[in-house]
């Protein structure tokens, strides 16, 4: 037990807690200076995330696009890829879910469903093969491509719901799903869909390639040591285009669930920042599925927290997004804490002093 | 005459090893002073103390015959020391006269550049020493020797008296090299010092006054290049050890080869020519070293027959089968199994664990893996009866590469593709920077490997180590190759001149007579 | 039929519309020569934005406006640099973050000070005034695309000059784009890298929060949530288009702006969609990054083959 204990590296665990830390401090900064006491609000948003059927819900639904989108990120960026473009793919894959919702008509459930899934996960791999063919074969850096996608992605739904797509002059939105494409809900009182059962399976799926198959060992190599994975015979160029397939196709799959679970439809102004805050998701989470996983439950809650806190205060919503980023800016400088690690040293030698004192003694 | 530069009793320790053990350096004004070794000889780390960029251990630097302590490379500057360094340091969209002022451009009204005057006195420069240049072109669209001339105006421009020219040739084609010579003679003659990092001794005869040569870190001549010649050169360079000689069986008869190569050309990064047109079989049983001074082809040959670079002449065949058009790992199906010159970079993943690096080769293979997904047992199994067999140190074969001494990081990869069983074993710099008693486990493996039949090619710059492991010896020099010969003819001398492109006569008479 | 779309009106909507994005190029261009990407200019630009109108609204000036937004352009590129330079956080990441923090915080500020949801306009946030230059303004036709804007459409020309003659006349300029290029060769000659990195990032910091304070008090005067809409995005599209360079920047930014500006007009007009023209700022970078790709792999290709060829022949 002892040497299990020692064995872990405890250095994100203590990274991520002094980062969680330092920002509910910023965030009291926030809620004295409105007239609050933090320690109130915070019970108040731990209350309104965890405890009771609907918060519990509530939080589920906020959490489900972003395990999906968390888990695309992760995927290419084991591969040294940064997929930005997330956010963009996660629209493709949306509206092209509602367009087989709406579209085909007389299906069973049972097909409809999967297969208006299904159209999500090719369009959203499509549109990521677009970056992908121009980084693997062309060498154009995927950072600037990728943003510039998203906003095509976001003109051209817009295009779409204004002109071809368009429902009625009344608004900018497509027809409703038919109900043989909808995600069945967990209860009546919230928006929770089965979605997030699909995106905790893909998180366990993603865990267990990551860990235990050779397809996630490769990715690893390619990410970690490109050349030496090119020796090895792992080709470097083909792993990361697929891992950047897959990750576009998890996008389009969170895009295609978004919609079929909780909006039915696709309006122009469908939710933005999913795939963004999948980015933070995926580094809150340090970088594994099971670490994404769970940061996106904990904002998820943080999120209906920060709803109820709305409600009964005047602290706007928006605490949860704001605490989200101060955790990822503390987590992502890891230069922050090199202070940190000379203490433990520290603290460590004279326990071990003392102890050989003991022995001697 | 005065000495401009005194270098005395250098040591200078790095971990583990020292680089330059009680070295002295005495260099007349206005000589060229040539300073020879092989690699890892300890030139850089002399040069860089004299440069600035690092203090010695013990010793003391004397410039003019004044003391001097120098802290960076600034103070280096100031007292007139110039370095040009084997990589150009120079900014590719600039012009050549901005390159050559950057850092230090004229000025006028305090806060613009003054173009016309940094203009004129690039100009002033260049013609003062002969080193022609179209003072408004562009570095990325300049040829090597050009850009060379360009880091010798810089430190010029910089008022340097004393230029350091690390391996200056080593990049130029032989009539780059001649204009080079014309410069340097040019420089010397307007009172300039030079000191000339090479080993190339063709070099060393043709252009310097007085030559210093250094090995394994230590000083082991010092003369008048008109006292001396290029075979008492060489043996200074590369020593009289007592060669470390390893039991061999006889090669066995004729068989046919298994690497056969015909009139191969290939490129290096930059799009010159690397190799130009070898040809060369290896056949089963023997041992095939290719001796030569780094970055004369030997890596892009290497890595044209694993398939890591493309190969844009000739035929490469593995047991007659062409595989030209192979990928990396078609071609290590096919029988091949390589050891890399660069570890860090290429045969290993540091971050990895020991086990993982011991299976990358063959991780989507039975018995490691079904189906795409990993059995850790057998892969636990199979790393601890490695980390047995081949005496790799570590308490844990789950901790990662990176937590191992080089010497074992190398056992990693040495295990990994001798266990492939491979029919051919390319071997790049299989020791370099590895322990005695790694090296003589390493060297023992590679000799089981072609008793047991396997053909060998290996890749070294260590003439001890071609010398006693090999059966034949290729010596390559700028991408060609120079002589093939049997391997125990020819002696460190001459293998010294060949690697710097010159047959001597001596071998001649010698291979004629094995002929016969 | 195209006299219908090209009118003085669309010119000087053109000049307007590039304005935030020139702005933001300039930003996007001394990081990038500098070497570092900054993603972050989108999150920069609206928290210029936002904290013009704050300054405005409670100093009742439009010039402390633009100070308080300045201010808040040099804390985030600050907070930018040190955590990226000092604390070795991710550069793509931090851009990302500083931009969903903006987003955030933006709101959050909305509604905890000023009550509102969405957006936020008060009698006393003071907007810029137009200024009519005098004697250009008198010029028939040129005085009506040269004259007539508030100052921060002045300032952004002015900008761009001075960016021009220090980047290409004065020693930092030159530095600056030697840092970029080949950091190891610049340090060895003595120029401070560290230093360099720094003021490139505070100068995108203020770029893009002078841009931020463009939108809220010169074009509108009114902060409304993501009123940065991308620009910031573009800012870093325009300096690639416009390949590193001030005035290449600065007419990229005046193509994006006529794209904008053509969409508005094109607005409820059926046969050419508004989101079609939009479209066209972010895809030019891509195709011009494609462009550039294919004609580097194939000059290389060249290169090698006339080596070999030469080679061969030689024998």
């Amino acid at each position: 037990m002892k040497e299990f204990i020692n064995n872990i590296n405890w250095r994100p665990f203590i990274i991520i807690f002094l980062s969680l830390l330092l920002s509910l401090l910023i965030g009291s900064i926030f809620m004295i200076s409105s007239g609050y006491n933090p320690l109130n609000v915070y019970l108040m948003m731990f209350q309104g995330a965890f405890i009771g059927k609907i918060n519990i819900m509530n939080s589920l639904k906020n959490a489900t696009p972003l395990i999906f989108t968390s888990m695309a990120v992760l995927i290419a960026f084991r591969t040294g890829t940064f997929n930005i473009g997330v956010e963009g793919q996660l629209f493709m894959g949306a509206i092209a879910a509602a367009w087989a919702g709406f579209s085909l008509e007389g299906l069973p459930s049972i097909i409809h469903i999967p297969l208006s899934l299904l159209f999500a996960i090719i369009a959203g791999a499509l549109y990521a093969m677009i970056p992908a063919i121009l980084k693997f074969k062309f060498n154009v850096n995927e950072i600037i491509t990728t943003i510039m996608l998203n906003s095509i992605a976001f003109l051209f739904t817009s295009y779409l719901v204004n002109y071809p797509l368009r429902e009625s002059p009344m608004a900018p939105q497509t027809p409703k799903v038919f109900e043989s494409a909808r995600l069945p809900r967990l209860t009546d009182s919230s928006q929770v869909s089965v979605g997030i059962i699909i995106a905790v399976i893909f998180a366990v799926i993603f865990w267990f390639v990551f860990k235990k198959t050779t397809f996630g060992f490769r990715t690893r190599v390619v990410g970690e040591a490109s050349s030496f994975a090119e020796f090895s015979g792992i080709s470097p160029v083909r792993t990361a285009f697929y891992g950047m397939l897959i990750s576009g196709a998890v996008a389009g799959l969170a895009g295609g669930v978004e919609l079929l679970g909780v909006h039915y439809r696709f309006v122009e102004l469908f939710p933005t920042g999913l795939g963004f805050n999948g980015i933070l998701i995926a580094w809150l989470g340090k970088g594994t599925p099971l670490g994404a996983l769970f940061a996106a439950l904990f904002y998820g809650g943080i999120q209906s927290g920060a709803m109820t806190v709305d409600w009964i205060t005047s602290i706007p919503r928006q605490l949860s997004d704001t605490l989200l980023v101060l955790m990822v800016f503390f987590i992502a400088a890891e230069g922050m804490f090199d202070w940190v690690w000379p203490l433990k040293k520290k603290f460590l030698n004279k326990k071990d002093q003392k102890a050989g004192v003991e022995k001697n003694a | 005459m005065a000495y401009a530069v005194e270098m005395l009793g250098i040591t200078k320790y790095f971990p583990g090893v020292v680089a330059n053990d009680s070295v002295d350096l005495k260099v007349k004004e206005g000589e060229i002073h040539a300073l020879v070794g092989e690699n890892g000889a300890g030139k850089s780390t002399l040069m860089n103390a004299l440069y600035g960029l690092f203090q010695p251990d013990e010793g003391t630097i004397k410039i003019n015959g004044e003391k001097v302590v120098m802290q960076s490379s600034n103070d280096a500057i100031q007292r007139g020391i110039g370095m040009v360094h084997q990589k150009f340091k120079l900014i590719p969209s600039f012009t050549i006269v901005e390159n050559i002022c950057l850092g230090s451009e004229p000025r006028k009204n305090k806060y613009f550049i003054d173009k016309k005057e940094e203009y004129k006195s690039v100009v002033e420069i260049s013609d003062k020493y002969g080193l022609k240049i179209d003072p408004s072109s562009k570095i990325r669209d300049c040829a090597v020797g050009i850009r060379q001339r360009v880091e010798i105006l810089k430190t010029l421009y910089r008022k340097a008296n004393i230029l350091i020219l690390d391996e200056p040739t080593s990049v130029l084609t032989p009539q780059e090299t001649d204009e080079l010579f014309k410069v340097i003679r040019n420089l010397v003659n307007k009172g300039k010092t030079v000191i000339f990092i090479t080993h190339k001794l063709r070099e060393v005869m043709e252009i310097s006054d007085t030559v210093t040569v250094l090995r394994k870190g230590k000083l082991t001549g010092f003369k008048p290049t008109s006292e001396t010649n290029e075979n008492e050169i060489a043996r200074m360079m590369v020593g009289r050890d007592v060669l470390l000689r390893v039991d061999k069986k006889a090669i066995e008869s004729e068989q046919k080869p298994i690497l056969e190569i015909e009139d191969l050309v290939s490129t290096d990064n930059r799009g010159l020519v690397a190799l130009n047109q070898i040809s060369f079989e290896v056949k089963p049983g023997e041992i095939l070293g290719i001796a030569g001074v780094q970055g004369n082809g030997q890596s892009e040959l290497i890595e044209t027959i694993t398939g890591l670079r493309k190969i844009e002449r000739g035929i490469i065949k593995i047991r007659s089968k062409k595989i030209n058009r192979f990928s990396p790992k078609s071609i290590r199906e096919t029988g091949i199994s390589h050891i890399p010159e660069d570890r860090i970079e290429r045969g290993l993943n540091l971050d990895a664990t020991i086990e993982e690096n011991l299976i990358v080769t063959s991780h989507d293979k039975k018995p490691f893996s079904s189906m795409g997904i990993f059995d850790f047992n057998k892969i636990e199994e199979f790393s601890e009866q490695l980390i047995n067999e081949y005496d790799i140190r570590t308490s844990n074969s789950k901790n990662k590469a990176e937590s191992l001494s080089g010497g074992n990081m190398q056992k990693i990869v040495v295990a990994r593709e001798i266990e492939e069983d491979p029919d051919l074993l390319i071997a790049a710099q299989p020791t370099r920077g590895v322990d005695i008693g790694s090296i003589e486990f390493i060297h023992k493996k590679i000799i089981e490997a072609r008793d047991q039949g396997k053909a060998v090619l290996l890749v070294s710059t260590e003439l001890d180590e071609i010398m006693s492991l090999s059966d034949r010896i290729i010596v390559m020099y700028e991408g060609e190759i120079v002589k093939i010969i049997p391997g125990g003819i020819a002696d460190e001398e001459e293998l010294g001149l060949l690697m710097a492109g010159i047959v001597p006569d001596t071998l001649q008479s010698k291979m004629r007579r094995e002929a016969k | 039929m195209l006299s219908k779309f090209i009118d003085i009106a669309i010119i000087q909507g053109t000049i307007r519309m590039a304005t935030p994005i020139m702005l933001a190029a300039m930003g996007a261009m001394v990081t990038g020569l500098s070497g570092i990407i900054n993603i972050g200019l989108e999150g920069m630009m609206l928290l210029g934005a936002f904290f013009a109108v704050v300054g405005s609204y409670y100093f009742g000036s439009v010039w402390l406006g633009v100070a308080v937004a300045l201010l808040s352009g040099l804390i985030m590129a600050l907070l930018f640099a040190i955590f990226t330079m000092k604390f070795r956080a991710h550069i793509i990441l931090i851009g990302i973050t500083i931009n969903a923090f903006a987003l955030a915080i933006t709101v959050y500020f909305l509604r905890d000070w000023f009550n509102v949801a969405g957006a936020f306009s008060d009698n006393a946030i003071v907007g810029f005034n137009t200024v009519k230059i005098p004697i250009i303004k008198s010029i028939p036709i040129l005085g009506d695309i040269l004259s007539g804007y508030t100052p921060i459409v002045y300032l952004s020309w002015l900008i761009i000059i001075s960016m021009h003659i220090i980047l290409y006349k004065t020693p930092l300029g030159r530095h600056l784009r030697a840092v970029g290029e080949n950091a190891e060769a610049s340090e060895t000659l003595g120029i401070k890298v560290k230093g360099i990195k720094y003021l490139a990032v505070i100068l995108s910091g203020i770029f893009s929060s002078l841009a931020g304070a463009y939108l809220s008090l010169g074009q509108l005067t009114m902060f409304t949530e993501n009123m940065s809409a991308n620009r910031g995005f573009l800012g870093l599209a325009a300096n690639i288009f416009g390949m590193g360079t001030p005035i290449g920047g600065a007419l990229a930014s005046l193509i994006f702006g006529f794209a904008d500006s053509l969409a508005m007009r094109l607005q409820g007009w059926e046969t050419i969609p508004s989101q079609i023209v939009l479209m066209i700022p972010s895809a030019l970078p891509i195709l011009i990054l494609l462009i550039f790709s294919v004609r580097k792999k194939k000059e290389l290709k060249n290169f090698k083959e006339e080596n070999i060829s030469k080679l061969l022949s030689g024998k």
